[in-house]
């Protein structure tokens, strides 16, 4: 059997990273199954609990045959143990999932930003900002930065959005801890004349803050045209609570942004690579989560945790060729299902009723909310 | 030509007021009425409920599996112990206790609020039944909003009341509306004495609708636990005694009620070790059990928690920890053996965690974030002097539990428990106090 050392690890990436700054972007089954094979064989022999784990189901590298074969961790092992492929030692950075002190916090290790940061720039490139240019854009981003978060894997790819994106108008409107309505409001309703369209990023709850602080003012916003907006995370009891459908329609209204401009994203913590709502680049089809191409998502039966077929639902089980330095298949919480389209997608049914709240969304409301 | 249906508007509040101006006739003949032949009413009422045999146990029984996800056998299993002792005398001596007594003892007179407001909760019967009763008890009338997941027990009620004696009948109304309804919310709250179950949110909502002036008594959420003496799971007939006294406590009602024990703790020097006795012990139950009680149906989302949790206590296991699962092929049970007593989530439904604890200061840290929603306690391997005794209730008590009681038993309290520690009547009884003495 093939021993996998760090020169190894190094050619993956390399693959990978080359594969993911391709555009277009071109699907390939042969290829992601070669890659997830080398990666599971790599992760199997350099992270001792997950070879545990699969060993205990009868999975070793010799007998997956296809990707689908490689076994998902669930995310709550985050939280209980260190799951990396490398020497503690060569750790660089840690992202630690949303959590009151009281609670437990996952953290994903990565020993290298390489493949995390090319992953997250290329689905919003791809999904998001395609038609801006880079340093034009006027990035408003609901949120604090790195700086002021350094544990938040959604603070980091803000950052890194606003470094490689941003125009110099761009900026946090959270600052220690405080959403500065009153600052954004002020440039919203100066950009009303411009032509120069604005990205609002941030959680949920940081809109719903915002829009209540437009309702107090009795405002509403008419950002220029080609303007979008793109919200993630849930609101886990730190503000009051919209449907999705209820907070869009609330984000048109307000910001004269229409829906179909107005993008949902759905990550986590324990993966590099996001998903993006197809409304942006295909406003025609059904709103879904659209698929990377080196990343797979399937749905599984909880109770023969087999895949369920076409159509139905079930657990979100994910295969990220981006996270090398940690474990690439990752079983959520969250219930979802395939959705048929040109392009096909997925979509999330919403956050498991009883589950541990996790997500973007908690640390910032601490904040916001304190 | 069928006539056209108008839907007006205000329909549900106007039938709040409506049902309200109803119970405001019906409490002026009530209060005519003495208290030993209203209870005597509701206490054949509770028999013939009681009866699984009779008409109204047998109509409660399916209109709980119909309006419920549980098995028709989890629902009859359940009925039986929960109610078992719910007798008639039992209610005559409540009544007898906390308010005759009071009564005689301390110059004090009932004095009973015309209509008292009852806003139920959940999916299991027996509360809502007892609930509904209690004001009637009292003298007052009772206005009942209905659980959305069990909305015919109150109603079964007031039927079978009828049935007895019109008139009394004529005292308890049901009344149904959306919970963002304020109109009706506002109408049915206005009370002099509201009660209220459901979640601390739900009750916190409740209480900012009231004036300081209205009586209000508040039922939220609680959580129950057993706990079983590590030394007594070294006897393999002892393990499979408690494994099947606690795969009762924990299959019935799918271990979604208050007094469902949410997770075992096994105290003692040696409960690490005991704690594995057990897991065999309980897995073996559990399988026993559910053949016979099969679980109700259960969201795709409470399975996928299961899978979630079961993966993870799998992969725990396989980084070293001294984690160790039974369960069923399929979702039905699962029981891990924790390696200490870090609380878990768990998704119920028949998924409980078995935490070692070496010591009694170890369990109240364990027990501290959770204490002030603690309710009851199922034991088991206690069996002591009566001086013993007494020094474990006072252990349970600072821990902050209000009822113990032996494992297998836990959803059969007595009717007369104090819930949350508090009287069963008292907290919704007014009282006329006679400074003057009984000589008065």
């Amino acid at each position: 059997m093939t021993t996998y050392e760090t020169k190894d690890r190094i050619a993956i990436d390399r693959e990978v990273l080359d594969w993911i700054k391709e555009s277009p972007w071109r699907d390939d089954e042969t290829r992601f199954n070669a890659l997830a094979k080398r990666i599971f064989h790599y992760q199997f022999e350099n992270c001792k609990p997950y070879a545990r784990f699969a060993t205990g189901r009868d999975i070793l590298p010799e007998t997956v045959k296809q990707w689908q074969d490689i076994p998902a961790v669930p995310t709550g092992a985050f939280k209980e143990m260190t799951l990396s492929s490398f020497p503690k030692e060569e750790t660089i950075k840690i992202f630690q999932t949303s959590g009151t002190s009281s609670q437990k916090q996952g953290k994903l290790h990565l020993d290298t930003l390489m493949l995390y940061e090319a992953s997250l720039m290329a689905s919003l490139q791809h999904l998001l900002l395609f038609d801006l240019k880079p340093k034009k854009a006027t990035l408003r981003i609901l949120a604090p930065s790195a700086q002021e978060s350094p544990d938040s894997s959604l603070s980091h790819m803000f950052s890194k959005l606003m470094d490689e994106f941003g125009s110099d108008e761009s900026d946090f409107d959270v600052v220690n801890g405080e959403l500065k309505h009153q600052r954004l409001i002020d440039y919203l309703q100066s950009s009303e004349l411009s032509s120069k369209p604005i990205v609002l990023c941030g959680t949920a709850f940081s809109f719903v803050h915002m829009l209540d602080a437009l309702t107090a003012r009795n405002l509403q916003i008419a950002c220029p045209p080609g303007s979008r907006i793109m919200e993630t995370g849930g609101f886990k009891g730190r503000s009051r609570e919209l449907t999705q459908d209820d907070l869009h329609q609330a984000l048109e209204g307000a910001f004269g942004i229409p829906r179909h401009r107005i993008v949902n994203q759905y990550g986590m913590t324990e993966l590099g690579s996001q998903f993006y709502d197809s409304v942006l680049i295909d406003p025609k089809g059904p709103r879904r989560k659209l698929v990377p191409p080196w990343v797979r998502v399937r749905f599984i039966d909880p109770e023969t945790s087999e895949e369920v077929e076409e159509g139905q639902t079930g657990i979100t089980s994910i295969l990220d060729l981006s996270n090398t330095g940690s474990i690439s298949a990752i079983q959520t919480a969250d219930l979802g299902r395939k959705v048929h389209a040109s392009t096909p997608g997925f979509t999330i049914l919403g956050r498991e009723q009883g589950a541990e709240e996790r997500g973007c969304s908690i640390a910032a409301d601490e904040m916001l909310s304190s | 030509m069928s006539q056209p249906i108008i839907h007006w508007p205000d329909a549900s509040s106007e039938q709040v007021r409506a049902a309200r101006g109803r119970l405001e006739v019906a409490a002026a003949l009530l209060s005519q009425r003495p208290r030993r032949e209203i209870v005597g009413i509701l206490g054949q009422a509770l028999d013939q409920i009681r009866d699984p045999n009779s008409a109204w146990g047998t109509e409660l029984a399916e209109a709980t599996v119909q309006a419920s996800k549980f098995s028709a056998q989890n629902v009859s299993a359940g009925l039986d112990l929960g109610l078992k002792e719910w007798r008639s005398s039992a209610l005559s001596s409540l009544v007898a206790r906390e308010i005759d007594h009071v009564e005689a003892e301390s110059s004090s007179l009932l004095s009973p609020y015309a209509v008292t407001s009852v806003v139920l909760a959940g999916t299991i019967p027996m509360p809502n039944l007892l609930q509904s009763m209690l004001p009637l008890a009292l003298g007052s009338t009772a206005l009942i909003k209905p659980s959305s997941q069990d909305p015919l027990t109150p109603l079964l009620l007031s039927r079978c009341i009828s049935e007895i004696d019109s008139e009394l009948g004529r005292c308890l109304e049901v009344v149904s509306f959306a919970s963002t309804d304020q109109e009706s919310l506002n109408s049915f709250l206005s009370s002099e004495c509201v009660v209220a179950s459901g979640s601390d949110e739900t009750i916190q909502a409740i209480e900012q609708n009231l004036s300081p002036s209205q009586r209000f008594v508040g039922y939220g959420h609680k959580l129950s636990v057993a706990l079983i003496n590590a030394s007594c799971l070294d006897d393999s007939k002892t393990v499979e005694t408690v494994s099947r006294a606690l795969a009762v406590d924990i299959s019935l009602w799918d271990q979604l009620g208050c007094l469902s024990p949410a997770c075992v703790y096994v105290l003692g020097e040696h409960a690490a070790e005991a704690r594995l006795n057990l897991l065999e012990g309980l897995a073996d139950a559990l399988a026993e059990r559910t053949r016979a009680c099969p679980p109700g149906d259960v969201s795709d989302q409470v399975r996928a928690h299961k899978k979630q949790a079961r993966d993870e206590a799998e992969m725990r296991s396989g980084a070293g920890q001294d984690v160790q699962m039974r369960c069923s092929e399929n979702t039905d049970w699962t029981v891990i053996a924790e390696p200490d007593s870090n609380w878990r989530p768990t998704p119920l439904h028949r998924f409980v965690r078995l935490y070692p604890v070496r010591d009694w200061e170890t369990l109240q840290a364990a027990l501290l974030p959770f204490r002030p929603h603690l309710s009851s306690v199922g034991l088991a391997g206690f069996q002591r002097s009566d001086t013993e005794k007494l020094d474990l209730k006072r252990r349970l008590g600072r821990l902050g539990f209000s009822r113990i009681c032996p494992v297998g038993q836990l959803q059969g309290p007595a009717l007369a428990w104090p819930h949350d520690g508090r009287p069963v009547l008292s907290p919704l009884a007014r009282f006329l106090h006679d400074e003057e003495g009984p000589s008065h």
